[in-house]
Parts: structure tokens; C-alpha cells; sequence
């Protein structure tokens, strides 16, 4: 048997030996199969590193999605703490409104109260008046009886004759008085009549007042009503203001909890590609160092035999 | 409104004014100009100048985010100084602060 050749079990003549003398066909195969591996290593590589490229790609864009939303959050809660601000600056001054209001709806009450009372004052005024007129018609007649008793008296003073001079002169003065005192009472029943037209005008304008101030009353408790209702929506609003605030933090949050996973990822992407580059280079390496694995294979199987 | 780079490379820091608006627009244009500053092995430190940026948009945050994740991977460190007080104000909003060093 030569050097250079190997039988094998049967009789069977073995592949031939390299320039080195070893057993190239199973080498041959080995290195084949080997070269078959390294490129599918090369070519996963290549796979995942495209993959990895658009991975980078979606985990940009995700990031920057991620900080939109984390800016319009922020700007959302800063807005829902100036609403919720806002909203609490008018609630208290609805708040205040609404004591203003009721205030003025008291004192309209009280002034609706004054102002009947008033009217009443003016009526029983107006009664007194028609009493005075009653009686000042009394002194009327009685100065129209004393003027009719002047005159009496003077006719009997005439009939006295010399006797009665004197008495028809008093008779005289009484019938002047008489006169005068019908005139000043005729006078006065003027003016009264005068002054009890005016008092019905003003019976007539606190009539209006009572009634006006009646409806502002009603108004102002209408107001009031109205006021407190809105007080409450306010507080209402104000309330789910802050519930909002509350799941607009909760959404900050998550956003956080967002921005930390995407750059997890992002950092075990660039650890993915490091070793990524490494097994390149370790496949490539093994393709460039075939002929010395080939020989060391070769070594092994001498060294085995 | 695009984003004019100007990068000034002085031993290990990178200096980048930028100027003008940086949106979606002008993003793929910052990227593409810091490229060799992220390749350049010498350059360890990135110091992005915003004195002449007017406003920024919020995903530019995010992009900027990225680079700096990157930046790191290549074992550099990325900071902003001068930025105005709105463009600044965005930033802490985006939560830029987290990953940047703002001054």
C-alpha cells in the first residue's frame, strides 16, 4: 500500500490524496458543506441587518410619535390646569355674584315692604284730607249761618231805631268776618281738593313703585336661582377638570413608560448589531481561513488515525 | 423653512450651529450632515448649538432622541446649549431632558 493511498474496510480503493498527501475528497465535502453553512450565515446576517435597518427606521418614527403625544399631554394638562384655574376663579366669583344677588333681592323685598307700607300711609293721608274737607264744609255753613245772623241781627237793628246803631255796626263786622272767614275756608278746600289730587298721583306712583319692585324681587330670585344652578355646573366642571387632569397624568405616564421601552429597544438594537457585525465577521472569517481549516481537519484525522 | 448645518470639529468635540426650523422637513437634512460626525471615531463629544433655531416640531424631539441613542452606541455624547426659551420649553415637554443634557 503506498503512502499516498487509503483502503478502506472491503477492499474498497480510497478518493485520492491532496498535494499534502491527505484525503481530499472527505476534506472536500467538509469545506463544502461548511462554505454552504458560512454563506447562510452571511445571508442571515444580511437578513436580520435589513430587518434591523427598518427596525431602527420604526423605532425613529415611533419615537418621535411618542414625543408628539408627550408634548400635546403636556400641553393638555398645562390647558386643563388653566381651565381648572379659570373654572375655580368663576366659581367664586358666581359664588360672590350669587350672595351680591341675593343681598339685592333682600333689600328689594324690604323695599317692597316700605313701599306698600307707604301706599297704606298715603291711603289713610288721603282719608284724613276728605275729613279736613268735612270739616271745612262745617265752617262754610257756619259762616253762611253767621252772615244769615248779621243780617237777621242788622234788620233788628234798624227796627231798634236809634237804640239799635251801635248793634248794627257789630252786626256789620260779624257779616265782614262772616265773609271773610267763608272765603279763607273756601280757600282752603281748594287747596285741599289741590292737594288730595296730588297725593292720589303720588298714592298712584307708589302703586307703580310697589309693583316694580315687586317684579325686580321676582327677577332677582329668579337670578338667584340661576346663579346658584350655574355655581354648581361650574363646580361640576371644575370637578371633572381635575378628573381629567388626573387620567391626562396617567397618559403622561404611560407615555414615559413609552419613550423608556422604544429606547430600550433602541439600545438593544445597536447591541443586536454589534453582534450581528461580529458574527459577520466571524463567518467571513471562517470562508477566508478554509484552506487552513481544511489542513487542520486534515491534522485532526491523522492525528485520530 | 429648511436647517442650515454648520459643524466645526475642534479635537474631541463637535461643534453643529443650527439655524432656521427644525421640522420634518429639514430632519433627513441634520441627519444626513451629522452622519460623519458619528462616524468620526475622534469625535466624542456632540455639541448641538440651537441659539439660531426659531421653533422646532415636536417629532423632531423624538428624532433627536434617536441620535443621541445612537451617538451613544458609538460612544459619544450628545448636548444642546442656547436653545430659546420655546423651543426649550418643547424639549422638556417631549421629555428630550431625559436622554440630553440641555443647558
Amino acid at each position: 500500500m503506498s503512502g499516498t493511498d487509503v483502503v478502506q474496510d472491503g477492499g474498497a480503493k480510497a478518493p485520492p490524496n491532496d498535494r499534502r498527501g491527505l484525503p481530499r475528497a472527505e476534506g472536500e465535502k467538509d469545506l463544502s458543506r461548511l462554505d454552504f453553512l458560512s454563506a447562510r450565515v452571511l445571508d442571515e446576517c444580511e437578513v436580520i441587518r435589513a430587518a434591523g435597518g427598518k427596525l431602527s427606521n420604526t423605532l425613529e418614527g415611533t419615537m418621535m410619535e411618542a414625543c408628539s403625544l408627550s408634548v400635546s399631554a403636556a400641553e393638555t394638562s398645562d390647558f386643563l390646569q388653566r381651565s381648572q384655574q379659570a373654572g375655580e376663579a368663576l366659581l367664586a366669583a358666581t359664588r360672590e355674584m350669587t350672595g351680591l344677588t341675593d343681598a339685592a333681592r333682600r333689600q328689594s323685598a324690604e323695599a317692597q315692604t316700605r313701599a306698600a307700607d307707604g301706599a297704606g300711609s298715603i291711603e289713610a293721608l288721603v282719608g284724613t284730607f276728605a275729613t279736613i274737607g268735612d270739616f271745612l264744609r262745617g265752617i262754610t255753613r257756619i259762616s253762611q249761618q253767621t252772615n244769615l245772623l248779621s243780617l237777621n241781627a242788622r234788620i233788628e237793628a234798624t227796627r231798634a231805631g236809634q237804640h239799635g246803631a251801635g248793634f248794627a255796626v257789630i252786626a256789620q263786622e260779624v257779616k265782614v268776618l262772616a265773609g271773610e272767614a267763608g272765603t279763607l275756608s273756601a280757600n282752603i278746600e281748594t287747596r285741599l281738593r289741590d292737594l288730595v289730587a296730588a297725593t292720589r298721583g303720588v298714592q298712584a306712583n307708589f302703586s307703580a313703585i310697589v309693583e316694580a319692585v315687586h317684579g325686580a324681587t321676582a327677577t332677582l330670585a329668579d337670578l338667584l336661582a340661576r346663579q346658584r344652578m350655574l355655581a354648581e355646573q361650574i363646580g361640576d366642571g371644575c370637578q371633572q377638570t381635575v378628573e381629567a387632569a388626573g387620567m391626562m397624568s396617567g397618559v403622561n405616564d404611560t407615555i414615559n413608560r413609552m419613550q423608556a421601552a422604544i429606547s430600550e429597544t433602541g439600545e438593544a438594537y445597536v447591541q443586536l448589531t454589534r453582534s450581528l457585525d461580529t458574527l459577520t465577521v466571524s463567518a467571513e472569517g471562517v470562508v477566508r481561513n478554509r484552506e487552513g481549516l481544511l489542513t487542520a481537519q486534515i491534522e485532526t484525522q491523522k492525528a485520530l488515525a | 423653512m429648511s436647517i442650515n448645518v454648520s459643524i466645526q470639529a475642534q479635537g474631541a468635540q463637535a461643534s453643529v450651529t443650527l439655524r432656521g426650523v427644525l421640522d420634518s422637513m429639514s430632519q433627513a437634512t441634520l441627519k444626513q450632515q451629522l452622519e460623519p460626525v458619528l462616524a468620526n471615531a475622534g469625535v466624542t463629544q456632540i455639541r448641538l448649538d440651537f441659539s439660531g433655531v426659531q421653533s422646532m416640531e415636536a417629532a423632531s424631539a423624538g428624532m433627536l432622541m434617536m441620535l443621541t441613542h445612537t451617538a451613544k452606541s458609538r460612544n459619544k455624547t450628545v448636548g444642546i446649549v442656547n436653545a430659546n426659551p420655546a423651543v426649550l420649553s418643547l424639549m422638556h415637554k417631549a421629555n428630550l431632558g431625559k436622554v440630553i443634557q440641555i443647558q
